[in-house]
This record gives C-alpha cells, structure tokens and sequence, in this order.
C-alpha cells in the first residue's frame, strides 16, 4: 500500500470584512463608557486558518411598551416590562448586556402611533441609563419608521448607535441622511436575497454612507419556519466578502428574537400532546434552547450581532463563542466517555 | 482533483455501453446517465456492465459516482440507513444528501425496566412536521460495565424492545464480540478503533461485515488507524471517523472537523473520505446538572450539524432537547434547489364543498405547508397570496400583503363561484386589513386566529358565521 501523507492547509481569503464601531466614548464625542468593534474578519467563523480579532456580540432586545411576551421570557422582565429604562438597567446590571437594541415598537401606526418626538426622549432617557453601545429600532412600518429614526439619531448624536433599518422599500435616504448628520451606523436589511443585499448596499455607499457604518441584516427565520434559507445566505455571503465582493465584505446583524415566533419556542405540551399525540417536553427549557439553536447557527455562518431576548439563550449563546473561541480550556478527559458517562 | 459536483452527464455516459437497450429501465444511456448523477439510478442497473470485458468501465464508473464522502449503511431491513454520501462542504453548493443520524444512548448499568423504558420511548418517538416523520435513527448500548456478559444482556433486552439499528459502545473488543453475537445479520454499528485496539475490532469488524468507527482525538492518528484498518481489510463502506467531541474547547473539535471535511471533500485525500461521527453526550461529563447538561449537549449537537457532522450520538431522554435537535437537521437537510413559494393558487384540503371556509394565508411554502398542516382532517380552501417569499405577520408590516393585492386575488380567482357563502377568512396578524377589504369588495371578513394552531378550534367556533 503506497504511504500517503496528508497536511491540513490554511486557506487563505483575499480581503477582509469592514470593522465597524458601536458606541463612542466621551473622547470620540459621545457618552458611552464601552464601544464594542464588529467585523475584520479574515476567515470564516471558527476555522481552524487563523483567529478572527473580533467575536460576535450577543445583546439585549428591550421594547418601549408593554409588548406581549411568552410566558417564559416574561417572567424575567415582569417588573420592567413597560418602562424602558428600567429594563435597560436590569438588562446591563442583572444580566450583563454589552449591547442592547431598543425597539420603538409603541410607534407602530396600526398600534400606539406614538410620536417620533415621544421616541425619542425614550432614546435619550435610556442612554443616559446605560454606559453601553445601542441599537435603535422602529416598529417596522415602511412609512413611519424613516421619520421615528430620524428623531431618535438626533436624540442620539454623536453615540454611534446603529439605526434599524434602512430598507428598499422605505425611505432609505432620510435614514441615512440621520446616520451621517448625526454620527450613526445604518443596519440594512433585506429579506433572504443577495442581490437585494448588494444592492442596498451599493445605494447607501454610493449614496455616502461609509462602509465602516453599515452592517447587513439578511433577514433571520426562525429554526423550523426557514432557518435554513437565513444560514445559507448569510454563509454565501459572508464567503463572497472573504473572496472580494466590496459590495458584501460588511458585518452582519440577526434578529435571533424571531425563534420564538415558532409555535414550538412558546407553546406548552398541552396542545401537541391532546392535538397530536406528540411529546414535546416543557417549554421552560424547550423556549431557551430554540432561541439558542437558531443564534448558534447563524453564528456558524458568520453572524456578527445577534439580537436576542431570553437571558438563557443570551448566557449560552455567549459561552458558545466563548468556548468556540478557545476559551474554558479545561482539561477534560472526554474520551473515556463510554465508561463515564 | 475532481470532486462528484463536477462531474457531467457525458462524464457518465462516456463509460455506459452505448446500446440503449432500455435494460436499466430508461429510454437510452444519456437518460440513465442523468439518473444516475441524480441517485435515482444504481449502477447495478445496467446488466451489460456486467458482461464480460467492462468490469473496467463498471469500475471507473463506480469511482466516477462514488461521493467525495463515502456513504455507510447501517442497520438492517426497514429500519437502516446511510451516513455519509456527501459531495458539498457547503449546502448552498448543491445539497447535503443523508441527514445527521441522531442516536441516544442506553448503558449496561441501567437496570432492566430503565433500558427498556427508554428503548421504547426512543422507538416510538415521533414528530410531524412539514410533512415528514421526524424520528431517531438508532440506539447506542454503552459497555459501562467493561463486562461481556452484562453487556450481551443489555444488547439482549435492547433487541426485544426495538427493530431500531443498534450501535455497540466499547474499546474492548471481548464486549462489541459478544453484542455482535447476540445482533447477528443486524449490522451494527461498532464503536470504535483505537491504536491499542485496532487490529482484534477490524477482523471482528471483517468477521461480521459491520460498519466501524476509528476514534482519535488527532487527524494524522486517524490517518494511521484509517492507514492499518484498510490494510486489514477493512472496506471503504464500512469506515466512520470519531474525531473526539471535546465539550470544553470546542475550538479543538471544530478544527477538526473543518480539517476532515476538507480533506475528503476538497482534497479527495482517499482515506479520510468517510463519514464523522460525533458524540454531544460528552457534555454529560462537565455539566453540573441534567438539565444543564442535556441544554449544552443538544447546542453541541446543534453546532455539528450545521457543519455537517453525519452521525451523533446523544445521552439525554428529554424530548425537549431533542426534538429541536430533530427540526434543526429537517431544516439545514432541506435541498436548496426547491423553490421556497407555492403557486398563488387555490388549494383544496380534504373535499371542500359549497359552504366550506375559505383561509387566506402567503405563498411562502413554510407558512403555507404550515397552514395545510393545522388544517389536516378539515375540509376546506387556502387561498396563498403571492407575497415573494414572506411570511404574514412580514408581508402585513412590510405592507407586502395588502388589502389590494387580497382583493385581487379573490375576485380574480373566481371564488363566487366555489362557495355559496361570500366570507373569507383572514390570519390573526392580517386583522388591520378586515375593513378595507370589506370596503372594496363584496365579500365579509372574518378575522381568525394569531396563529395557525388555532384554527381548528376557531373553526369548531365559529363556521359557519351566522
């Protein structure tokens, strides 16, 4: 038999993800204590062919009304839900938020239809609560959020805070028009098609916008309800950027939150069990663990920011790149597992 | 080197006989040709192959098809499957062909009633979605004891209690003979090869044609057992790599699964194209608690098979942690080249008649398939309403599904016609949309419920409006 050698390589990538900033500090002409930098990637998410400087964000999603949550998320922020500076505190003091997203979901017209203005003191009242970087985000309305957007960057000048989002079918220019005049990254997202990213983004840079203030969202489907549509994306078009797309070499954002408009992320036993006969165990652990499996594989296919909401799956979730990252290196004897188990 | 994905009908055809005979079942070589590239043809087929004078082109055939990651049955009868087969790193590339084979675990210090309760629940257990059974593939029987005889009892109980394929759990190769006894014709799986071990499990392996797993915690220790186990005889279809599921650095695991992915599939480096086998269970000796553990091992589970394990062996017995583990492989092993939308057309579920309700829902397949799904045993309409691939509550906040486009579409479709009744049904997060409809068409609105796994009950409610 011939004797074959065989030595792993290192693929090497021809360009390098943009780094973009969240958070300014007093120096840099905000007043947040932390910044956290997403981005400069060099290779693909926890290959073995280098170390990438920077590793994905886990945050905080916070909401400025009394949003209707399961039940098991629920009941860690009963005493916050409603008031938005509280639940900022409790996010960053209790639980450890490096980030947190603000959704400004009371602005929603077919909901409260509160007013840009009134946002915007919720904006300004929540960093002055917190030390740490914010993203800021509409309720999702094309029409208004241009508007709410533009009222909460001015709240924010000078926070490098990202402004959730731009898209092709609103009014992406006032938006970035808030970015630039008020020293903002722009969150630009699209719905599970490439080439709809490429050109958003192209429309902001031309239009701009530094690269160095923009980061991709290409749209996160829940585990079970298209997640696979939202990971092949995201691994295409992180690997176009490593390759030399400059249309595509941008950090990008997940909405991990969507795992629990799964029925089977909120959804007790009860009803498979009596519906259909099926066991799905309690929700308790069950709800967690769906938000978690969602992030985690975006983050193996390139996610940079993962917006997230139970403070369980935001605990894994950050072990989980720890531990990917190297760390908890501890001595574990896991090969006698037959016997140890 | 060339990997399957490059390789063209007339790469196929060149090495097919020419006659078309129509002896394989096809109209000529080219269509056989292109069944073949798709798997829906063997080679085995083509009996002209088989006359005298083309073993080589049946040979170089075979090599031609064979995936850059070999394929390796396990089990027997009804109940086996394949790992492996795979010609992508990447699922955007093509497709990932056999999904990840979840197995969970019984040991032989389990007393009687507790294997066979788990054994059961295994077996029995099932979930549908989307159409399909999801289910486990196979029961691991771990030599805890380190005793034969206690082990053979175990394998003994586990057989009564299941025609699942078994996968026998040791170094020691006195207690995989004795599992192997006791599951003969069974083909199981044989866990695992390792530089003590290496030369008593290939020949048991050999002995009892099992498939079997080489375990080392280092690519080029793998390439050395894989190395000796070959010269032994161990076949290519019979081979699984273990490359060591570390649950602290996980660094250390991902490199080396990146690593043997890349070697068989974009080096072809032959004897490391095989199947990788990894073991989440291991999160069971660093976690402090069940729950946590069985939380850590299905997220461990999680993250191989997004990148593309082919076989895991779990521990928990909580359908909690592991039917998520069963969604996640349904979804990332759903072929890229289907189409995400169904045609904007009327549907039917079971036999709809003249006073039957009529659901308006998106065309994006996962709400769709979704809605079908909860309406299963009803008799009734779905209208999907082209929304380019978004779901509802997307479609009405991105004003993508709009009073317009809904009233286009009923009346465009000729639904007076269908039903006597002239109300349509919209879903929970369209509401804001009832009045203008109502406004601009003929037809009544009834506002169901938020989520699709209402409907029946809101139907049992409240059809027919009165």
């Amino acid at each position: 038999m011939t004797i074959e050698e065989y030595e792993p390589k290192k693929k090497e990538w021809s360009n390098k993800i943009e780094e973009v900033q969240m958070g300014a500090t007093s120096s840099q002409g905000g007043t947040r204590k932390t910044t956290l930098t997403l981005g400069g990637e060099e290779q693909l998410p926890f290959y073995p062919d280098g170390k990438n400087e920077h590793t994905p964000v886990v945050t905080f999603d916070i909401f400025d009304r009394e949003e209707s949550l399961p039940g098991v998320i629920s009941k860690h922020y009963e005493d916050v839900i409603g008031n938005p500076e509280e639940w900022v505190k409790k996010a960053v003091d209790e639980y450890g938020a490096e980030m947190v997203t603000l959704h400004l979901t009371s602005t929603d017209p077919k909901g409260e239809d509160t007013a840009p203005k009134e946002a915007a003191k919720t904006v300004e009242d929540v960093l002055e609560a917190v030390d740490v970087p914010l993203v800021i985000g509409g309720s999702g309305n094309p029409k208004k959020d241009p508007e709410v957007l533009k009222a909460a960057a001015q709240a924010a000048e000078g926070e490098r805070c990202l402004l959730a989002s731009a898209t092709l079918d609103l009014d992406w220019r006032t938006i970035a028009d808030a970015a630039m005049e008020y020293g903002h990254n722009v969150l630009a997202w699209t719905t599970l098609d490439i080439n709809l990213q490429r050109e958003l983004n192209r429309r902001l840079i031309n239009y701009g916008v530094e690269k160095n203030c923009i980061v991709m969202d290409p749209t996160t489907a829940a585990m079970g309800y298209g997640l696979e549509y939202s990971f092949s994306v995201l691994q295409r078009i992180r690997m176009a950027g490593l390759g030399g797309d400059e249309e595509l070499d941008l950090p990008i954002s997940n909405g991990v939150t969507n795992a629990w408009g799964a029925r089977e992320s909120w959804m007790g036993n009860e009803m498979p069990q009596e519906e259909y006969g099926e066991d799905w165990g309690p929700r308790e652990f069950r709800g967690p663990l769906w938000e978690v499996l969602t992030g985690l594989t975006m983050i193996m296919a390139g996610s940079d920011l993962l917006m997230s909401l139970h403070p369980r799956a935001v605990d894994v979730l950050k072990d989980m790149v720890d531990r990917l990252s190297g760390g908890r290196d501890v001595e574990s004897s896991y090969q006698d597992w037959i016997r140890e188990i | 080197m060339i990997g399957v994905t490059d390789v063209g009908p007339m790469d196929v055809y060149r090495l097919l006989p020419g006659d078309n005979c129509g002896e394989c079942g096809y109209d000529n070589c080219m269509s056989f040709a292109t069944e073949l590239l798709e798997r829906r043809a063997d080679v085995d087929d083509c009996s002209v192959l088989d006359e005298e004078g083309n073993e080589e082109d049946k040979r170089k055939l075979i090599e031609l098809l064979t995936p850059s990651v070999r394929a390796v049955e396990i089990g027997s009868g009804e109940n086996s499957f394949e790992i492996g087969g795979e010609e992508v790193m990447y699922r955007h590339e093509k497709t990932w062909f056999n999904q990840t084979a979840t197995i969970t675990d019984v040991d032989d210090e389990m007393s009687d009633e507790d294997i066979e309760e788990k054994v059961k629940w295994v077996t029995n257990y099932s979930r549908e979605k989307i159409g399909e059974d999801l289910s486990f593939d196979a029961i691991a029987i771990r030599g805890k004891s380190g005793n034969p005889d206690t082990f053979g009892e175990t394998v003994e109980i586990v057989k009564e209690n299941t025609d699942y394929p078994i996968v026998l759990c040791s170094f020691d190769s006195e207690l995989l003979e004795e599992g192997v006894e006791k599951l003969e014709g069974e083909n199981p799986l044989l866990y695992g090869v390792n530089l003590e071990n290496w030369k008593e499990l290939v020949n048991l392996a050999n002995e009892n044609g099992c498939p079997l797993v080489l375990s080392a915690n280092d690519v080029q220790d793998l390439i050395e057992l894989s190395r000796k186990a070959k010269a032994e005889g161990l076949e290519d279809d019979k081979i699984v790599l273990d490359f060591g599921t570390n649950p602290s650095n996980l660094r250390e695991s991902q490199k080396r699964i990146i690593e043997l992915k890349r070697a068989a599939i974009e080096d072809q480096f032959d004897i490391l194209r095989y199947p990788l086998l990894g073991v989440p269970a291991t999160s069971w000796l660093v976690e402090e608690n069940e729950n946590e553990a069985a939380f850590m091992e299905a997220t461990l589970g999680g993250m191989m098979i997004s990148g593309g394990v082919d076989a895991l062996i779990f521990h928990s017995d909580k359908a909690w942690s592991l039917m998520p583990i069963l969604v996640l492989r349904q979804d990332l092993y759903q072929d890229p080249r289907n189409p995400a939308n169904v045609d904007s057309e009327l549907k039917e579920v079971g036999d709809p008649g003249r006073n039957s309700p009529i659901l308006i829902t998106t065309n994006f397949a996962l709400t769709y398939y979704t809605v079908e799904g909860d309406c299963e045993g009803l008799d009734l309409y779905i209208y999907p309403v082209e929304t380019g691939g978004t779901s509802v509550t997307a479609s009405v906040a991105g004003d993508i599904l709009t009073v317009d486009k809904i009233v286009n579409a009923i009346e465009g479709e000729g639904l007076e016609e269908k039903v006597d009744h002239r109300t349509i049904i919209l879903p929970g997060p369209a509401a804001v949309l009832a009045g203008g409809i109502e406004e601009k068409s003929d037809w009544n609105v009834m506002v169901g419920s938020q989520d699709s796994s209402g409907i029946k009950k809101y139907l049992e409610e409240n059809w027919p409006p009165n």
